[in-house]
């Protein structure tokens, strides 16, 4: 058996019957659905997009605030005594 | 293709990037020539008339996307074709079948020879590489130059001419023919 099939044919196809497959209304219609889910596309993309943008936005601005909180209950004010007696202070 | 002619279907494509109706145009003058040229590669009318009418498909969504390159639009749709028709090959994991006109591969050897010798030729065609077959049938049979053949099948100019000179070689010494590059003897 050989790489190809060739087969030989008597005649090229006369233009008469290719005609009855040409029908460039059909192809109109199937650019114009095609040009549709191509522009939905599109938007569906720009939407994911935009979404995974705004959840990214809100973690962030939840760890800060995290952080944030953290920090402020690590903080301990330093205590310091005093004797009351201030005339040693110089001036 | 002259001059005047490229430029009058350079201004077809850009008025059809703004309407697509307008490539109706194109799309009558080339229908028969991509028809026959898939239809050599598939010898299945409906099969054909499916992708032929997906390569028209393809070329009017993309439209916006063509630029000119030195050779004629139809170049274009027919390296699309040829995509469309490896596509299908892959796809089906089937042996490609070439359909060719006895009458054109009469032309090409001797309009005398016998009915056994065109046998011999079309075992011949049959181990020869698939890629040689294509640049053959582009060459021979769609009177494609060797720029042309180069950018539908996406190998260089000089890689097309190897092709067919490999394959026209081996036909030579095969049947002790004479043909030239360009198909006549």
């Amino acid at each position: 058996m050989g790489r190809n099939e060739i087969r030989l044919r008597r005649q090229r196809m006369t233009s008469g019957q290719i005609a009855r497959h040409r029908n460039y209304q059909n192809l109109l219609e199937r650019h114009s659905y095609d040009q549709k889910i191509r522009r939905l596309g599109r938007i569906m993309t720009y939407l994911l997009v935009a979404a995974i943008l705004i959840i990214l936005f809100v973690i962030i601005v939840r760890i800060e605030k995290k952080a944030n909180t953290k920090s402020s209950v690590n903080f301990v004010p330093a205590v310091v005594k005093s004797s009351g007696d201030f005339s040693t202070l110089p001036g | 293709m002259s001059e005047a002619e490229i430029q009058q279907e350079l201004s077809i494509i850009e008025a059809a990037r703004a309407d697509p109706r307008v490539f109706g145009t194109l799309y009558e003058k080339y229908f028969d020539r991509i028809f026959n040229y898939i239809y050599r590669q598939t010898d299945d009318e409906d099969l054909t008339a499916d992708l032929c009418s997906q390569t028209f498909l393809q070329a009017l969504n993309h439209i916006g996307k063509f630029e000119f390159r030195g050779v004629p639009f139809s170049a274009w749709l027919y390296r699309i074709a040829s995509n469309e028709v490896n596509k299908h090959y892959r796809k089906r994991k089937r042996q490609q079948v070439f359909s060719i006109e006895e009458n054109l591969v009469r032309d090409l050897v001797d309009q005398s020879w016998d009915n056994d010798l065109i046998d011999r030729v079309v075992v011949y065609l049959k181990d020869l590489p698939t890629e040689m077959l294509q640049v053959l049938e582009l060459r021979f049979f769609e009177n494609k130059d060797f720029k042309e053949i180069a950018f539908i099948l996406n190998i260089t100019e000089s890689g097309a001419k190897m092709r067919t000179y490999r394959a026209l070689d081996r036909l030579r010494k095969n049947f002790n023919l004479d043909i030239r590059y360009d198909g006549k003897k």
